[in-house]
């Protein structure tokens, strides 16, 4: 080799004057190892001082291919960043001035553990240290003179949009309160009066119309408002009586009167459980099949049986979060909450992880498992400082039988096997593997044990759920967009400094309200229903069209934001009709058979988050399958005994009749036009009455208007 | 010889203790073979990854040490293909023998203190020049203005320097 370019001394040299000595690359390896292969099979050969490690290969891995075109790119990435330090420092400098502050919290507890080396202090023959190999935790995080692969908020001292605008809710008791760390002697919340949440209410979102130059629209009928509280809140249309009842209902305060009814009322009880479970099924797992040992029918007869006893909304959370028991009805710690955890498996349940924060926190972690968020303050330690939560738990599967128990086990954690410190791994995009330990996404580091005689981790995590400004905000976002249409933000369950509520205010007082009434959701409901906004006519006017947030526009509410029925909603309402509403409410499993047909609307979309794309968008095919389908027929039908014979088979004078069919069908009377067109079809079918009846019927269900909710 | 399963604890030690015994040496090895700091510790990975999830026997730690750089070499000459990059290795196997005799034992720790002490004994000039080299990372031109000498004079005095380096290391190495 030449006298020019000596590579073996250059490189020492580099080495001992240069100071770029080996890093320490075996927890990253190990992990590496740990993460892409199975068992590994020894052969003991007594010749040798080593146990002489022979791994089977691994079917269908190639390892250089990949591995080295993200190493190159790390590398490319990692050169680059060192070849611009400068640049970096200038940039972050003015990230932190320009944000004037934004960052205000101190990130410092926020941090998870420490890079672990796990390797102890050894002595190298000649007396040399390890340490001078090893790299030390400061040396493993600097990298140059700026780390760029350290997250921004690692430098800024806050993270602003946890618990930054609520007060703290209420405490469960003084017990739960010392496992969890919680205060105490944190005041509790005053709850307002109905009239003063909904006047609070009105103003915030008439405040609203002001400032954005918007005239509400008049008021809904009567007939409208009826219409959409049936919809809402028992997820069909009223039926006749139960319309003309309203109307004709001539006291004071006659929509708090319905609302007690639909809400309290024995009779109601059964289907307002029944409507409200099969809604939190579709939250919690989806309407499409996801992992075949959770049983949807399981969570359903759990969610109706607790929405019947009026739990209240953080007990049932608190209930899913920490489920365990078996899946098998008759066992004694039979328990259909767990189905929410088995239908959110996953490897190192990480999309449980993220159903937990998006489902009761709004908080979209999936996006922050691999990498930082790259527009919000969301970074990737927090991902696995919340799954750190769940490693306790397991499910445990009868191969014969196929029933499946959650349970809890002590968590030995990932690396040293020191369950007093378990740790979990895991690997930034520059290929460093890092440790962390559970603690809420407010940066509140909670203990680092993983036995359970210490802390039962689900149950801590629950707590700081629960106790969370978002969990509240997330609930009440979720139910004024089940009642008007829209949510304060956009997803629903996004909400963050980076995706702002359109009425923060408004959100914030109703949440608190929600909190201070202890989570009560028919309190909530209420509100929400009793509103002004919830009163309005769907009709837009000139005054009113650029609140148009179908166009990407913030919602206002300046007026009733027409949609389609939900499938569950159509079907029900056409079961009524069918069957009327006084019918036998299905059982969960005939109600689960017919939300499995519309499972076919739902696909899995496979993502880190189980997204779901819904095609039912009420197209002609679709059409075709619900209106060809038994319950269509069955509410078409004008048998011996169906409603339709009994109407064409009664004594009121045909234009009597042909009202009913109407608020039968669209909650309203004819107009005249329409009456005059309907008598016009049955003079042309002189002496088939029945079937011109029929003939309206059809048209009537096959309508625009039936399908919407307005 | 009996093949049995061992339990996934066992594994791992065998796995960290092959990884603790040889991580150093692979990675000096590749970055003499020219690798960048970021992408030997990439490849050092990747070799330990490799050796580990094949068939693997273990012979004696020399042999093992071999191996493994035969396995970080190709690694490294596979990204040099992908990467369209011409290889800088002029005499791959004159650099695998030198290396397999002076740092091949003990992943180069007697060299870095044969060199240590080796650099002491240079004259004053010629290790303020290979620490401007080397610790500053500045340019020729720069150490030949701190030196007072040309660019070819900083360049010839770095070139003996070193060539008195290896003599002494050659000594040192050929006692111990």
């Amino acid at each position: 080799m030449s006298n020019d370019h000596d590579p073996l001394l250059d490189a020492c040299l580099d080495e001992i004057l240069g100071g770029i000595t080996p890093p320490d690359l075996s927890q990253r390896i190990l992990h590496a190892l740990a993460a892409r292969s199975g068992t590994v099979q020894v052969t003991a050969n007594v010749n040798s001082n080593f146990l002489e490690p022979e791994a089977p290969p691994i079917q269908g891995v190639r390892l250089p291919e990949a591995a080295l075109h993200r190493s190159r790119l790390r590398s490319r990435r990692t050169k680059g960043r060192r070849t611009w330090p400068g640049i970096v420092i200038v940039a972050l400098v003015c990230v932190v001035i320009a944000s004037g502050g934004y960052w205000a919290r101190d990130r410092a507890a926020q941090r998870s553990g420490p890079i672990v080396t796990k390797q102890p202090e050894r002595v190298r023959p000649n007396g040399r240290s390890n340490s001078q190999l090893a790299n030390d935790r400061e040396s493993s995080v600097r990298r140059g003179p700026i780390d760029a692969d350290r997250p921004l908020n690692e430098l800024e001292p806050t993270r602003e949009g946890f618990g930054s605008t609520l007060p703290d809710p209420l405490a469960q008791n003084a017990e739960s309160e010392a496992a969890t760390g919680s205060d105490p002697n944190r005041p509790l919340l005053v709850a307002s009066s109905e009239h003063e949440i909904i006047r609070a209410v009105n103003e915030l979102v008439e405040k609203s119309w002001t400032e954005n130059h918007v005239t509400a629209g008049e008021r809904a009928t009567e007939e409208e408002w009826c219409r959409r509280i049936y919809l809402r809140i028992l997820g069909r249309i009223p039926s006749v009586r139960e319309l003309e009842r309203f109307v004709a209902h001539t006291a004071g305060d006659k929509r708090g009167a319905l609302l007690d009814e639909l809400l309290g009322r024995p009779d109601t009880a059964e289907e307002y459980a029944q409507h409200w479970a099969a809604f939190w099924v579709n939250v919690l797992i989806g309407r499409s099949s996801r992992d075949p040992s959770a049983s949807r029918e399981d969570l359903l007869i759990y969610l109706r049986d607790a929405i019947r006893q009026n739990v209240s909304y953080d007990e049932m959370a608190r209930q899913l979060i920490t489920a365990t028991g078996s899946n098998e009805r008759g066992a004694d710690d039979y328990n259909g909450a767990i189905n929410f955890l088995l239908a959110n498996q996953s490897d190192r349940e990480t999309l449980v992880t993220a159903k937990t924060c998006q489902i009761f926190l709004g908080v979209q972690l999936q996006c922050v498992q691999c990498h930082n968020h790259p527009t919000n303050q969301l970074v990737q330690d927090q991902f696995w400082q919340m799954n750190s939560f769940f490693r306790q738990m397991a499910v445990e599967k009868n191969p014969q039988s196929q029933l499946v128990r959650v349970t809890n086990r002590d968590f030995p954690g990932e690396g040293r096997g020191d369950a007093t410190e378990a740790e979990v791994y895991f690997e930034k995009p520059n290929g460093q593997v890092k440790a962390t330990y559970p603690a809420f996404l407010d940066g509140t580091e909670l203990p680092r044990s993983g036995l359970l005689s210490d802390v039962d981790r689900r149950q801590l995590l629950a707590a700081r759920v629960i106790q969370s400004p978002e969990f509240g905000r997330m609930m009440v976002n979720r139910i004024w967009g089940h009642f008007l249409g829209h949510g304060f933000t956009k997803p629903i369950d996004d909400i963050g400094a980076h995706n702002r509520p359109s009425h923060e205010e408004l959100l914030d007082r109703l949440a608190s309200e929600f909190v201070a009434h202890r989570y009560d959701s028919r309190q909530l409901i209420r509100w929400i229903a009793l509103s002004e906004p919830f009163a309005l006519s769907s009709k837009v006017t000139p005054a009113n069209a650029k609140d148009a947030p179908e166009l990407g526009v913030v919602p206002l509410f300046s007026h009733y934001y027409t949609r389609q029925m939900q499938v569950e909603e159509l079907v029900q309402s056409l079961e009524m009709l069918a069957n009327g509403p006084a019918s036998e409410r299905p059982s969960a499993s005939q109600q689960l058979a017919r939300m499995s047909a519309f499972g076919e609307f739902s696909k899995n979309m496979g993502t880190d988050d189980g997204a779901e794309e819904n095609t039912f968008t009420g197209g002609f095919p679709q059409y075709l399958f619900l209106m060809n389908g038994e319950l269509t027929r069955k509410a078409m039908s004008a048998e011996r005994g169906s409603m339709l014979d009994l109407i064409a088979s009664s004594r009121m004078p045909v234009e009597q009749k042909i009202v009913h069919l109407f608020e039968a069908a669209l909650s309203r009377k004819p107009t005249p036009r329409e009456a005059q067109a309907v008598r016009t079809l049955i003079n042309k079918n002189s002496g088939q009455e029945p079937t011109a009846l029929q003939d309206l019927w059809w048209a009537l269900l096959n309508s625009n208007e039936f399908i919407l909710d307005h | 010889m009996k093949t049995e399963p061992v339990t996934d604890a066992l594994a791992r030690y065998n796995a960290a203790s092959l990884i603790e015994a040889h991580q150093a040496g692979v990675w000096r090895y590749l970055r003499t073979l020219g690798c960048e700091r970021s992408l030997a510790d990439d490849l050092t990975q990747e070799t330990f990854l490799q050796v580990l999830q094949a068939p693997f026997q273990e012979f004696s730690q020399a042999a093992t040490a071999a191996y493994l750089r035969r396995t970080a070499h190709n690694l490294y000459i596979s990204s040099l293909r992908r990467s369209k990059r011409v290889t800088l290795i002029e005499d791959f196997d004159a650099l695998d023998t030198e290396w397999s005799k002076w740092a091949g034992t003990d992943n180069g720790e007697a060299l870095l203190d044969a060199l240590k002490s080796c650099f002491e004994k240079l004259g004053e000039r010629a290790r303020f020049a290979l620490e401007m080299r080397f610790r500053k990372r500045l340019p020729r031109t720069e150490i030949a203005t701190a030196l007072k000498m040309t660019e070819h004079g900083a360049k010839n005095l770095m070139q003996r320097a070193k060539q008195q380096l290896r003599i002494c290391l050659g000594g040192k190495l050929a006692h111990e």
